[in-house]
């Protein structure tokens, strides 16, 4: 199977790298709930535009945020 | 001339130092042969002093050159035979074994470590033949009281367990640099047909690696916010910012609920308390922490600092540079180096202040090095015109050594803890006592002051406002050439003299880049490789493991023999899987040096229409340029102008006032230089009219 972002190889949905991005996404969504109460689509807005955020964290946030608008859809 | 004492020493530089001292009116007879300086001295008896120009011999493929692999039977041999430009080699061999006919006693006086006892080793057994009768000289420092202590205090034999130590580096390393590189070269150009220079090794990998995880612990991080809240006060007419007890709060909520607590509350002090905290004098240098403090201060790359500071042992102005030790022995003469220090005008006034204590005792760190002490210098002027760079590192172990036999430096840190009603805010400062070793240190070390009131417990103070900032925590920082070496310490990889060497190899090889160091996509490719197919060479365990052993070899507890068979053991099931997937590996590298070489001339986007903008030359005139891909999609025209001389390197960054990008021109002999790439940027403009007028 290949990654869904980079087609790279990948075990699961995602190659290593991304994999640790999106393992560190969904984590670090408790510590955002709490601090700010906010919910998985605007957490996820809000990493895609923190220039903190590492390349690889952005890539699944943005790859994620397609996701959950076309489930809205 | 028949019947001489022939002295080997390390290097040239070492070989006039030592025949000037030994000769007894300090003029040996400077001879030459085959282009080989050569020294005659006279002591009594006659004494020729010869030197290398490092390794003269190494470690090699045995049965033809051809690059196959696996390799597993090794020989020593010239290194002329082996590599190319070392031609001077074969002159230094040959006048050696000349000089060797005729001589009766033999003694190495090599620089007393790993290296150099393997290079007086090789020197003595194959181009003397006498490697089981040399005698050695042991010194730290190229002062003629020292070499003259040697000499006469000659060792009476090799010591072999050392450079039996040294034998199996150099053949481990071999064996493992070998194979793999050729594993990863030919795993290129068989599935490509494409020739890279790939290298890894025995230290590389794991060091590789290390850098990869924290590249990737950067790339997959994901920032969480966070607040700070912070209450203006007034006392005494001034206004400080007091400190909220926790440090950070995580929820936003609890943020503004502690600032509307507080809002138009006044305060009352609470507890006033002033510590006094006293801090030793640091540590005298060994070669890592001075290749750590000579890049934290003046930013000088490790393998810089080694081979500043080796000049410096060359030129008889410190100690031997390549030491473990953090230990000064009373031995070395305290009182003697300052005397000699104090002669020198910028050293007088702290040299005579130490030398009017009863008693000199430098504070000492843990480490011990059995072979050298710490760091120190010899106190001696230096004789010729020192270069910026040497001056500077110089200047730092002059002044280290000063500021180990001062007193503890006594400062007082003081908190006033401030009550908002229920909520504790604080205030912190500090101020200096006393100096102490500090000012022997200057400008090197300083501590930021900050002095607060003199105020009572139960005092009233006036609460201008309490607000609250938001922040994020930040992404873990990138190595730098002195984290990554004390992380390489830290994990016991790599030995002092060849850590600064590893890193500049992965530098050379483009598997890292740039000063904070940021992992490349070749470099990237290759780990992910190794980890994949080769694991146990990223593995710092194994590592460690083949490097305690090593240095049981030293120590005489374990045979060369086990140790290199051990090696192999480890390396053959590795090349074999390497081999089997050849296909996979060569194709993935292959892609992540075409990857790298595309980022290495890429130096941004087009503001135009957002494509890449990239080094390009010119087919008519080979001039080279930046040029937007969009040229070759007929979409944009977009191209800036570039010096032709010197190497350009992408800077990754935007100018601030145009938003084209930046990229730095590397001449030699010239300071880097960092430029907008737009002719037109309107900062240029301006600099050009401010010189018109």
């Amino acid at each position: 199977m290949n990654c869904k972002i980079c087609g790279r190889e990948a075990e699961g949905s995602y190659c290593k790298v991304h994999g640790k991005a999106h393992r560190n996404l969904v984590e670090k969504f408790k510590v955002w709930k709490r601090a700010l109460g906010v919910q998985w689509k605007r957490y996820l807005e809000e990493v895609a535009q923190n220039s903190l955020t590492g390349e690889k964290a952005r890539e699944v946030a943005s790859f994620l945020l397609l996701e959950v608008d076309d489930s809205i859809q | 001339m028949k019947g001489y004492t022939l002295i080997v020493a390390e290097k040239p530089s070492a070989a006039r130092r030592i025949a000037e001292a030994l000769d007894v009116k300090n003029k040996p007879e400077l001879r030459k042969d085959g282009g080989v300086s050569y020294f005659v001295v006279d002591r009594g008896r006659k004494i020729v002093v010869v030197s290398a120009i490092g390794h003269l011999y190494t470690v090699t493929q045995q049965g033809g050159k051809k690059a196959r692999y696996p390799v597993f039977d090794f020989t020593w041999a010239p290194r002329h035979l082996v590599e190319k430009g070392a031609g001077k080699v074969k002159a230094h061999i040959e006048t050696i074994s000349k000089l060797a006919v005729e001589a009766d006693t033999f003694i190495d006086a090599c620089d007393f470590d790993v290296e150099g006892n393997l290079i007086g080793y090789n020197i003595l057994k194959y181009a003397c033949g006498k490697a089981e009768v040399a005698k050695r000289m042991k010194y730290s420092t190229l002062t003629s009281s020292d070499l003259v202590e040697a000499y006469e205090n000659v060792l009476p034999m090799l010591d072999f367990s050392l450079i039996e130590a040294g034998r199996t580096r150099h053949e481990v390393d071999w064996l493992y640099g070998i194979n793999l590189s050729r594993a990863l070269t030919g795993a290129v150009k068989h599935t490509c047909g494409r020739y890279v220079s790939l290298s890894t090794g025995r230290v590389q990998g794991p060091t590789l690696r290390f850098l990869v995880q924290r590249e990737e612990d950067i790339l997959c991080f994901v920032p969480t916010p966070f607040w700070t809240v912070k209450a203006e006060v007034e006392v005494d007419g001034r206004v400080y910012e007091a400190k909220y007890e926790k440090r950070t709060v995580e929820c936003k909520a609890e943020a503004v609920e502690i600032v509307e607590a507080c809002q138009g509350r006044s305060g009352k002090i609470s507890k006033v308390e002033r510590r006094i905290v006293s801090q030793s004098p640091p540590v005298p240098f060994d070669l890592g922490a001075l290749q750590r403090e000579a890049y934290r201060l003046f930013g000088f790359s490790p393998k810089r600092t080694t081979d500043l500071a080796e000049r410096l042992y060359l030129d008889a102005l410190i100690s031997y540079p390549r030491t473990s030790s953090q230990k000064l022995p009373p031995s070395i003469n305290y009182r003697f180096i300052l005397h000699s220090l104090a002669q020198q005008t910028k050293y007088e006034k702290p040299c005579l202040e130490l030398l009017r204590l009863e008693e000199l005792k430098p504070h000492e760190g843990k480490k011990i090095d059995p072979a050298h002490p710490a760091v120190y210098p010899t106190g001696n002027r230096p004789k010729r015109k020192l270069n910026r760079a040497q001056g500077k590192l110089l200047e730092l172990i002059v002044k280290r050594f000063l500021a180990l036999f001062g007193d503890p430096a006594r400062r007082e840190r003081t908190r006033i803890e401030i009550h908002l009603d229920d909520h504790l805010f604080f205030l912190s400062g500090s101020k200096v006592l006393k100096e102490g070793w500090m000012k022997f240190y200057k400008p090197y070390v300083h501590f930021d002051e900050f002095e607060l009131p003199s105020v009572r417990e139960g005092e009233d103070v006036v609460v201008k406002k309490v607000t609250f900032d938001d922040s994020f925590t930040k992404p873990p920082p990138r190595y730098n050439s002195g984290s990554l070496l004390k992380r390489m310490e830290e994990e016991s990889i790599g030995t002092k003299a060849t850590r600064a060497e590893i890193i500049q190899t992965l530098q050379k090889r483009k598997y890292i880049s740039a000063k904070n160091i940021q992992v490349t996509t070749l470099g990237f490719s290759l780990t992910e490789i190794l980890e994949k197919y080769a694991s146990t060479i990223v593995s710092v365990q194994l590592t460690r493991e083949l490097e305690e052993k090593m240095q049981s070899i030293q120590d005489g507890e374990e045979e060369r023999e086990s140790v290199l068979a051990e090696a192999i053991s480890q390396l053959k099931p590795v090349l074999a899987e390497l081999r089997r997937r050849e296909g996979t590996v060569g194709k993935t590298l292959n892609m992540a040096v075409q990857q790298s070489m595309l980022e290495e001339r890429t130096v941004g986007t087009c503001s135009k229409c957002k494509s890449q903008l990239m080094i390009l030359h010119s087919r008519k005139t080979g001039k080279r340029f930046v040029g937007c891909t969009g040229y070759f999609k007929g979409i944009c025209k977009t191209s800036f102008p570039l010096p032709q001389q010197g190497l350009i390197k992408p800077n990754r960054k935007s100018c601030l006032s145009c938003g084209s990008p930046i990229v730095t021109l590397i001449r030699r002999r010239r300071k880097p230089w960092r430029f907008c790439i737009n002719p037109n940027c309107p900062k240029k403009r301006k600099r050009e009219q401010a010189i018109e007028l």
